[in-house]
């Protein structure tokens, strides 16, 4: 009974956290540039005006579709995370196929953008898609090198192991070369400036989400919300020593969101080609010597 | 166009409240005016707290303002852009080239009364308005949603005959939108 | 003596056009009166042989008087910096008629467009004659002088009503325009 209700009740819980953090990434950046900013609940309002649209364009059942696949794959990551309390599915599925399931909003979004054949629409997915490419290497072996040095591949096993050592437990302690390498891959699967190129609002018009306005826009909207938590909480499971309560983990959430906010506020926005060699240059590297640590 | 105030349901009440709090703004700016539009955005008169913040694309933008005068050549994309926008829309007229000519009163090739083409919300007056006048017409805006009186987007599907006439007439032939105007009014039954 | 160079180049053309009338207007610029027919061979021999190989403009000049049009050509040399205005007239109807020269130098058929939407000259031979500035327009040639701006767009265009007393206070001592 109590997994029935974590399972209808957690995609909620996640959702209100997710709106709460980009709500408050934009205050923190609107103060470092001397400003007021919006309020806090400033994405909440975007999100119901964007649902409240009374007209919609759609492009064809594909383009439908392929918005419910971007939000269903995000959620089906999240079912498969241990967050404090609830691991009922994470037993089922380890990190092999956490590092799948990944991969399939992005597909979803691509799908989806080629159907309104819009070439900005396109210059943007084929860039995202690149992206892809260039941050998903060092972070999967990353992944690769923790389970390789703890003899496991379960997440929830990681984090008691890590909490069993106290603050010197943590990956980024024990292995501070993968933790490093991980932290800069975070900053592009999170879609942050400098690696912000799939977005460029001024220059190819939002990119993938050029045709999409209304109620599609809302859908993403909410998918972004949700996914930004997902991919904190894959880094603070595997580097941070995850978290036993609710107020460990929101802590944890909110310190690392600010470490990579405060990054993003100062950088401009590097080209595709420039992030892709960035990324393969300086992470991956890294990820390789710490994984050759690990071997001998 | 005034309409006559029905009453509102508690669910639009609702929604006027909290919708009335983002409005995105596309970027049209090929008038004069545009230059007042940095420094109402940037750090001196930030217009970010109020919600409003700028949108490239008019598939999910909710304000166009026109900044100045309209050419005939540009009135006719202004046209084609005004009708790809989702409701509920407004446009909002900055300047008084929008209202009655301006300047460029006695210009052969500039159109002086934008209220016959589309139709117009609220206008700014001024050549240019400052950013603080821009800031108080956003605010009498966002207090017209709030009365929910702010349903210039519905006139455009019920006077359509009107503003298309007066399109064709100025221009060198009848325009070729891609949007059916009248089978979406009666696709999304507005009233 | 003054006007050493342009006495050089004038004497330098005279001989193959002895119809046409060369006057010097003031230091580097050079006027040259023709008759319309022969204007396509000067503007070959301008360009190929006495090395004036930049085409400034070509600009349009409505004689309502005389009615006739006057097409000035503008070349431009860049080793003796010497500009030469080239006129020729041409009988102004409701769609007058003359021959590009945008074989010889490329760009020369946006000038063309321009001229053609703005007077309505048309110039036969060019391969593109749209309108580029004026897409939309179903009036008569704006540039013309028996086209009365004001009138135009207080006919065509709808304006609002407006009648303040502060208005007509100042019409009435003679200001303000009507």
């Amino acid at each position: 009974m109590n997994t029935v209700l974590w399972i209808i009740f957690l995609p909620i819980i996640i959702f209100i956290i997710g709106t709460f953090m980009l709500g408050y990434s934009r205050k923190f950046i609107a103060r470092i540039e001397r400003r007021y900013g919006p309020p806090i609940q400033q994405v909440f309002y975007d999100i119901f005006k964007l649902m409240n649209k009374k007209t919609n364009i759609s492009h064809g059942w594909m383009h439908d579709i392929a918005i419910l696949m971007l939000l269903g794959g995000t959620l089906l990551t999240l079912y498969f995370i241990p967050v404090p309390g609830f691991h009922f599915f994470a037993q089922y599925g380890d990190m092999l196929v956490i590092m799948y399931i990944l991969l399939i909003p992005a597909l979803g979004m691509a799908l989806g953008v080629g159907e309104t054949a819009n070439p900005n629409g396109s210059i943007g997915i084929s860039r995202a898609l690149m992206m892809l490419a260039g941050y998903d290497i060092p972070f999967f072996l990353t992944f690769i090198g923790m389970a390789m040095l703890n003899q496991t591949t379960s997440m929830y096993e990681l984090i008691n192991i890590q909490q069993a050592g106290g603050f010197f437990g943590w990956g980024l302690i024990t292995n501070p070369l993968l933790g490093v390498a991980a932290l800069i891959a975070l900053q592009g699967m999170l879609g942050e400036k400098p690696f912000e190129v799939m977005v460029a609002p001024h220059e190819i018009a939002t990119g993938p989400m050029t045709e999409m306005g209304g109620k599609y826009l809302g859908i993403m909207m909410i998918q972004h919300a949700i996914a930004v938590v997902v991919e904190l909480t894959i880094y603070i499971n595997l580097f941070l020593g995850g978290a036993l309560n609710w107020f460990e983990y929101i802590i944890k959430l909110f310190v690392l969101f600010t470490v990579l906010l405060s990054v993003n506020a100062v950088f401009g926005r590097f080209r595709t080609d420039d992030a892709v060699r960035f990324m393969w240059k300086i992470p991956l590297p890294m990820a390789v010597i710490g994984v050759l640590f690990i071997i001998f | 166009m005034e309409e006559k105030l029905t009453q509102r349901s508690v669910w639009e009440k609702i929604s006027n409240k909290l919708s009335k709090r983002s409005l995105w703004m596309l970027h049209y700016c090929t008038g004069c005016g545009a230059i007042e539009l940095p420094p109402t955005m940037t750090a001196r008169f930030d217009m970010e707290r109020f919600g409003i913040s700028p949108m490239v694309t008019p598939r999910q933008a909710d304000i166009l303002l026109i900044t100045g005068y309209l050419s005939v050549k540009t009135l006719k994309r202004v046209v084609l852009t005004y009708e790809q926008m989702q409701a509920p829309k407004y446009v909002v007229g900055f300047g008084s080239c929008t209202i009655n000519g301006g300047m460029y009163w006695n210009s052969y090739s500039t159109m002086k009364c934008l209220d016959q083409y589309i139709p117009v919300e609220t206008y700014i007056a001024g050549c240019m308005p400052r950013p603080e006048a821009i800031i108080a017409s956003f605010n009498d805006l966002i207090a017209k949603i709030d009365r929910g009186e702010a349903n210039s987007w519905k006139d455009y599907y019920k006077n359509y005959d009107f503003y298309k006439a007066n399109q064709d007439r100025t221009f060198e032939g009848p325009i070729e939108t891609y949007n059916d105007i009248k089978a979406d009014a009666a696709m999304f039954n507005i009233k | 003596m003054e006007y050493e160079l342009e006495n050089f180049i004038i004497d330098k053309m005279q001989p193959e056009f002895p119809e046409a009338v060369f006057t010097i207007k003031k230091s580097r610029r050079v006027e040259v009166k023709m008759s319309s027919d022969q204007l396509y061979n000067f503007a070959v021999r301008m360009q190929k042989k006495w090395n004036f190989l930049h085409l400034s403009a070509i600009s349009c000049v409505d004689w309502l008087q005389d009615n006739e049009f006057e097409l000035v050509y503008h070349f431009w040399n860049y080793d003796e910096k010497v500009l030469v205005m080239a006129k020729i007239r041409i009988p102004r109807e409701e769609e007058s008629h003359f021959e590009t020269i945008s074989n010889l130098w490329q760009p020369a058929k946006f000038f063309e467009r321009d001229i053609h939407e703005m007077f309505g000259v048309y110039f036969d031979g060019s391969e593109d004659m749209e309108r580029f500035i004026l897409t939309d327009w179903n009036g008569p040639p704006p540039m013309r002088k028996d086209f009365i701006t004001r009138e135009y767009a207080l006919n065509f265009f709808h304006y609002r009503e407006y009648d303040p007393e502060w208005l007509k206070d100042m019409m009435g001592a003679g200001e303000g325009n009507e």
